[in-house]
Order: structure tokens, then sequence, then C-alpha cells
């Protein structure tokens, strides 16, 4: 507790610059979006008064429930996905030598550089009817004819997957880089196997890294709205995607405002949910270990 | 070392004369240093544009136009936002955009004075009386791709025959081609902009084949271009880029009728150079300029101009017989509308 407050004392103040740009660009912004979703009016217009109607429209509505669940739980594979896909290569490149490192970290955020549209529209010829991966497919034998692979779920997965890949790795790859290797070599001299290791060293002490990585990512997929439009068909339907459509399309701004600030609510609250858990369970396995004198 | 100072010491002096001089001999042209922003449609279409009116612009009168890409409809909300400091001087919309610029009060009245061009357009063509300038009218046909497709479909319902399975490509609420599509399905169903669930009624019995929907034009092309779809409404001017490029797509007119809109050009209120504006405007109505894109898209000319005989008859809307094949649409009615339509796209369609 009290290194915390000591913390915050002598890390405060070089905190306050950012935070009064942050307050002041997106708080006030936050403020003016708060008070836009109680709004009585459903056009692009603000409109005197205090109305509920709008959150009621979107929860007395099961298609719009369910889209927000759907959007939920693919966060949360997503999520998933990456941090066990992310943790191999965020091992490899911790324990890379330098030059190595430095072309592995190019290759994997080279598709951060580029548009994400352009990205999407790279996956859609990928995926596509005549595309590598049904070409591949049909050539080894594995199947007879080209697969529908575009416009579903399982499209939208892979791609958001691929986005935002690299951020889960940068940020696991940050922490590991921070274990001493001598803890493996001691773990090594223990007869702890590579396995044993890994699993009681390396994943414990890294999960900091996992956690944060985790975070960025469910926060990035939940707020996703271009690639479940351009890939997904109609079947898809994405919280973000009915965002943009309310905003640009429809002009029903206050609707518009009222679920984005479910979105944010979401997007904040859920991340910050595991993380309590997380710790609490973390927590719980320090009370285990004995305390230095 | 004194050969090279001489040398730079003319150099100096020639070059200095080359600035002054002809600088001296210029006069400044009327909108010089003017810059106009418009949003723009984007690749071919965009390039056309800067051809027949732009760059005449620029030569005639060193005005700058830039065109930023990126639907109508962000650009709209864009205006909406901040209508004291509006980011554009122009705003082009297709015709069921316009009814919420005029209601917002974002764009001006044009007349003969400002725009001595106008009186070229079609009376007929002109739906919101003196607001806008039509300066295209595209349709929404069918498209088969021949190679792949033994029996073409003739008409919207024909999209739900067995065969077609899994390979139509329908366009969403989101762009005014899903529109129009919707409401052709309605009207040929005996419903209309205010009774639009025979619409979907039609809908629902395609709903089966339908293997996406796109909001955009471009992923749609390409996906006709890479076969994902096979058949399903589209842009006229659309079907001819993909037939330019190679694909074997036919252009269909369907049996429920062709329905078009129109694409206007808007004065924007409160731009900072009304008279530029007004000089773009002119321009754009010049027969060079209407029949660059009626040449390039084949999409019909909202002027009398003469096209050439190899691309006049491949124009749905060209001639008084093309004209009169245009249905006219209540877009003040499909503007109020279509919140409603578009959720309940969604829910239908998913």
């Amino acid at each position: 507790m009290e290194a915390g407050r000591d913390n915050f004392r002598r890390y405060g103040p070089l905190l306050a610059p950012a935070l009064c740009v942050v307050l002041v660009m997106v708080g006030f912004a936050l403020v003016l979006l708060v008070r836009a979703s109680f709004m009585p009016g459903s056009g692009p217009r603000p409109t005197p008064g205090w109305s509920l109607r709008h959150y009621e429209a979107l929860f007395s509505d099961p298609f719009f429930v369910k889209v927000l669940f759907d959007t939920v739980a693919a966060s949360c594979f997503v999520t998933i996905v990456t941090a066990v896909v992310g943790f191999p290569i965020a091992y490899a490149l911790a324990r890379s030598g330098e030059r190595m490192r430095r072309l592995k970290l190019i290759v994997l955020i080279l598709p951060l550089s580029l548009s994400l549209v352009v990205n999407v529209f790279g996956w859609m010829v990928i995926l596509g009817r005549n595309g590598l991966v049904n070409a591949l497919a049909v050539n080894v034998g594995l199947i007879n004819r080209p697969a529908q692979l575009l416009f579903n779920w399982g499209a939208v997965i892979v791609v958001l997957v691929h986005t935002f890949l690299p951020f889960q790795v940068l940020s696991i790859m940050g922490v590991i880089v921070q274990i001493d290797t001598a803890l493996e070599q001691a773990a090594a001299s223990l007869r702890a196997s590579r396995w044993t290791t890994f699993r009681r060293v390396i994943i414990p002490l890294a999960m900091p890294g996992v956690v944060a990585g985790s975070t960025i990512v469910f926060m990035l997929t939940i707020s996703a709205f271009v690639t479940p439009r351009m890939i997904g068909g109609t079947r898809v339907q994405m919280h973000g995607s009915l965002i943009y459509e309310q905003m640009l399309v429809v002009l029903n701004w206050s609707f518009a405002a009222a679920m984005s600030i479910v979105l944010l609510i979401l997007a904040v609250g859920v991340p910050a949910l595991a993380n309590r858990l997380a710790r609490r369970g973390t927590s719980r396995a320090a009370q285990l270990k004995p305390v230095p004198t | 070392m004194r050969f090279t100072s001489k040398v730079l010491c003319s150099a100096v002096a020639i070059s200095a004369l080359i600035c002054v001089g002809p600088a001296g001999a210029q006069q400044k042209k009327k909108f010089e240093g003017v810059t106009l922003n418009i949003n723009g449609y984007g690749g071919a279409y965009d390039d056309i544009l800067k051809e027949t009116i732009a760059k005449p612009l620029k030569e005639k009168y060193g005005l700058e136009v830039v065109y930023q890409p990126g639907g109508s409809g962000a650009a709209t909300a864009r205006l909406l936002a901040s209508k004291d400091d509006p980011p554009f001087d122009l705003i082009m919309v297709d015709s069921p955009a316009m009814p919420q610029l005029i209601d917002a009060g974002i764009i001006e009245e044009i007349g003969e004075k400002d725009v001595p061009n106008v009186k070229k357009v079609y009376p007929k063509l002109r739906e919101f009386g003196k607001y806008g300038l039509p300066f295209s009218i595209a349709s929404i046909v069918l498209t088969a791709n021949t190679k792949l497709v033994k029996d073409q479909p003739k008409s919207f319902k024909d999209l739900g025959n067995p065969e077609f399975k899994g390979r139509v490509g329908l366009i969403t609420l989101e762009s005014t081609g899903g529109v129009l599509t919707l409401l052709a399905l309605a009207e040929a169903n005996g419903g209309g902009v205010n009774n639009i669930e025979p619409g979907f009624a039609a809908l629902r019995a395609i709903k089966p084949n339908v293997v996406a929907g796109f909001g955009a034009t471009v992923p749609q092309l390409q996906a006709f271009q890479q076969e994902e779809i096979w058949v399903g409404p589209f842009w006229n001017g659309r079907v001819y880029e993909l037939q330019q490029k190679g694909a074997p797509m036919a252009l269909i007119a369907p049996a429920e009728g062709v329905y078009s809109l129109q694409s206007y050009v808007n004065a924007v209120k409160n731009s900072k150079h009304r008279e530029a504006v007004m000089a773009y405007l002119d321009q754009a109505m010049t027969d060079e300029a209407i029949a660059a894109l009626a040449i390039k898209f084949t999409y019909g000319p909202t002027t009398p101009v003469k096209l050439p005989d190899d691309i006049a008859p491949k124009v749905i809307a060209y001639g008084p017989e093309g004209l009169a094949k245009i249905k006219t649409v209540d877009w003040v009615t499909v503007a109020k509308n279509r919140p409603a339509w578009t959720t309940q796209w969604n829910k239908e369609m998913q």
C-alpha cells in the first residue's frame, strides 16, 4: 500500500501533462457524448430534454442485445487466441539475438503499417474461392471443391486475430525480455524439464504482459467495425458496425451515442473485471510462498 | 578559386533574372490561391472529374480543387457536425441523401444568375427544385457472370431461384443501391415507399441464396471479379466497368423496372469562396464534363449532350426513350423511412 502511494507522489507529476490532454480532449468529448445519448431526438441535431428512450430501444430489442452478446463473445475469443498464439512468438522473439529479433519484429509489425482496409482486401483475395487457401487445400486433396471461406464468422475471427496479434506479442515480449535467463538455468539445474520451466517459471512471470496485451486486444476487437463490415457478409453483425450505420447512414446520432456509451462501459468493464479476478488468483498463489524476512 | 567564384556570381545573377523577369510579366488569375474542397467518389470517377472540371478551372482561373474520397454519408455527417465552418465548399451526394441536406439547411439554391449552364439541365431531372445540380444518372440493374451462369436471371425475384444458392451478392441499405433494389421489389409486389413489407417478403425469398451483402461498391466489384458472387443487383456503370476489365458480366435490365437516382453536386452554405464554387458548378455542367462521365461509365447524362455512336446504345438513360424509362421516386418519404428500413434489413438478413 505504502509503495503505491509513494509511487503516485513520485510519478504523479510526470503523468500530469498527458492526463491534462486526455481530460480535455477525450473527457470533454465524452461528456458531450453522454449528454447526446440522453437526448430525445432521433436526428443529427441536438434536441433539448432528457430521455432514456435510446437505452430502452437498445436493451428491449433482442436483435441489438444478441449483436452485443456476439460482439463480446467474439472479442473474448480473439483475445484468448491471440494470447495462446502470441505467447510462443513473444518468447521466441525475446530470446533471439538482436539482429534476428529486429528482423522478426519488422515482419510482425508490417501489417500495422498498412491501412486496415488494405489488409482486409488482401485477406479477401487469400480466402476467396479462387484464393490461396482454397487452391492449396484442393491441390493437396483436403477438399474436393473450393469452400466458402469468406463472409462468415470464421473469416472475421481470422482477420481480427491477424490484425491484433502484434499488440499481444509486443506486450508479452516486453515482459519476457526482463525475465533473467538465470532463472531458467536454475530451474534446469534443479532437474525441471523445459515444459515444467515454461509452466512454473516463465508463464507466471510473464502474466503481467499477457494481461496488458489481452486488455489492449479486447478493447480493439470489441470496437472493430471495418473488418466485420467488409468481410462478414450479412450474417456477421458486430456492435461497432451498427454504431457506424446509425451515425453515418441513418443519422440517428443520439441512438449511436447511447450504443457507444454501452460499448465503452463494456470495453473498460470486462477487462477490469478479468484483471480483478486474475489478481485475486495470483495473490492467493503469492500467499502460499514463504515471505523473505 | 577566382574561376569558381566568377561562375558562382554569374549563376546567381542569371537565376535572379529568371525569377524576377517572368514574375513581373505574369498577371494574377481570377481565383489564384483559392482552394475548393469537395468530397470524391474515389478511383476512376474522381480522375474524370479532375480531368474535365478541375484541370480546366486551374488553367482558366488558377483555381485548385481538392477531392477528398470517402463515402458521401461520412461527408454529409461532417457537414452536419460543423455547419458554420464547413469542411467542404461543394458536396456530391445522390438523390436519397438530398432531403437531409435540404432539411438541415446546409446547401444553397442554385439559379441561372449564378450558374448560367443551369439552363442546360433537363427540367424533369431537377427533383428538388433549385437545390443541387444533377450531373449523372445511375441505375440499378442485374448482372450475371455469363461464364458460370447458364440461365440468366431476368428479374430481382429470379435471384431466389435454387440454382443461385450461395451465389447471390446483395447491396445493403447502407448504399443507395440497396434502397433502390428494395423499392423495386416492393413496387413489383404491390407495395411502395409507404408500404415496404412486400419488398421485405421478396427479400426473404432470396435470402437463402445470399452469400454476402455489400455496403460499398468496390468490395462488391472485387467479389464479382473473383467469382465469389455470380449474380446480383449492381450499378449499370460498374457493370460496364467490369466488362471493360474483361470480366464476363452481362448487364440485364430487371423486369421490375430500371430504378435510377441522380448524382447531385451542391454548393455548401457559408463557404468562404462562393464565387469560385459557382465557377466550379458552371464548369461541371459543360458538355465535356457531363459527356466524359457518360462515356467512361455509361451513366446517363443530365443535359442534352450528344454521345458518340458506339457509347450511346449502352447508356440506359440516354435520349427521350431512355429518360422515359426512369422511374420517379419520392425521395423525401424514402429519407423518412430509411432508418426503420435499415434496422429491419439488418434483422431480416442476419
